[in-house]
């Protein structure tokens, strides 16, 4: 019998870069193929936007597995104090199988505005939590 | 034999934007790292901050990071701040060789420069744990 090769904790980060009001951005990213499982998913606005909390900043929704499962679909919101209560990734648990990807959307709702209604460019990190082969 | 200890590792950023390269040992009369936490002397400066670690050789955080996802607000109790890493995952101490990159976040609203980040790792010997944060 052979033995279980140990496994590691990696993370992958999908950085966004909204320029444009309403803009949808398609993720397809081709993930590392020593990457066995997606623990959680995890969502961060990067930029601080303004002085007001945004609950519906944006809309993401990722499939993984080329399409096969659709384990996250959310709004993104900005909250103006940069720290949280607690950081707890969204519990997925999905296999990944090699060298599929990762697919799906973030859309931006154009709540991103300063007071003369113009829009605000803003980053955010989409995080996924795996285990690896070492 | 103690069973906890924690280390500090203390950097100085001078200007908004500022990578700082950095590197440490991990004390050698402790098995294992445990968790660690981020503390930056404003919260608004987790805004866009990040860290990029390397322990033993092995990436425990990748490129871009944020350090908002290693902190907690004020109303987190001390002891539950920190990022803890999974039970069967084992960062080993024992004098392993820390290598890593911070990068301010660019916010400078009531942020004053110089200031200080603090890197705290917690180290621990033996199985016990009496934390409940995952």
């Amino acid at each position: 019998m052979t033995p279980k090769s140990k496994e590691i904790r990696r993370f992958v980060i999908i950085p966004i870069d909204v320029t444009e009001d309403g803009q949808i951005i398609h993720l397809d990213r081709k993930l590392p193929a020593h990457l066995l499982r997606c623990k959680g998913i995890n969502l961060s606005v990067r930029t601080c936007i303004g002085n007001t909390d945004i609950p519906h900043l944006g809309e993401v929704s990722v499939l993984l597995n080329s399409w096969q499962v659709h384990p996250f679909h959310h709004m993104v919101g900005f909250r103006r104090k940069a720290l949280s209560k607690k950081n707890s990734f969204v519990e997925i648990n999905e296999k990944l199988i090699p060298n599929f990807t990762i697919n799906g959307f973030y859309r931006d709702l154009g709540k991103s505005k300063d007071e003369k209604k113009n829009f605000i460019p803003y980053s955010l990190n989409i995080y996924f939590d795996c285990l690896a082969s070492e | 034999m103690k069973l906890t200890k924690y280390q500090l590792i203390k950097i100085k950023v001078g200007i908004a934007g500022e990578t700082v390269k950095f590197s440490a040992d991990t004390d050698k009369l402790y098995e294992r790292i445990d968790a660690m936490f981020v503390s930056l002397p404003n919260d608004d400066s987790h805004f866009g901050s990040t860290l990029e670690l390397r322990i033993a050789d092995q990436e425990i955080l990748p490129e871009g990071f944020e350090t908002k996802l290693l902190a907690c607000n004020q109303s987190t109790s001390p002891n539950e701040r920190f990022f803890h890493f999974d039970h069967d995952e084992n960062i080993e101490a024992k004098g392993s060789h820390i290598e890593g990159r911070y990068t301010d976040g660019g916010f400078v609203t009531g942020i004053t420069f110089p200031y200080q980040a603090i890197i705290y790792l917690k180290l621990k010997n033996g199985n016990e744990n009496n934390d409940t944060q995952k």
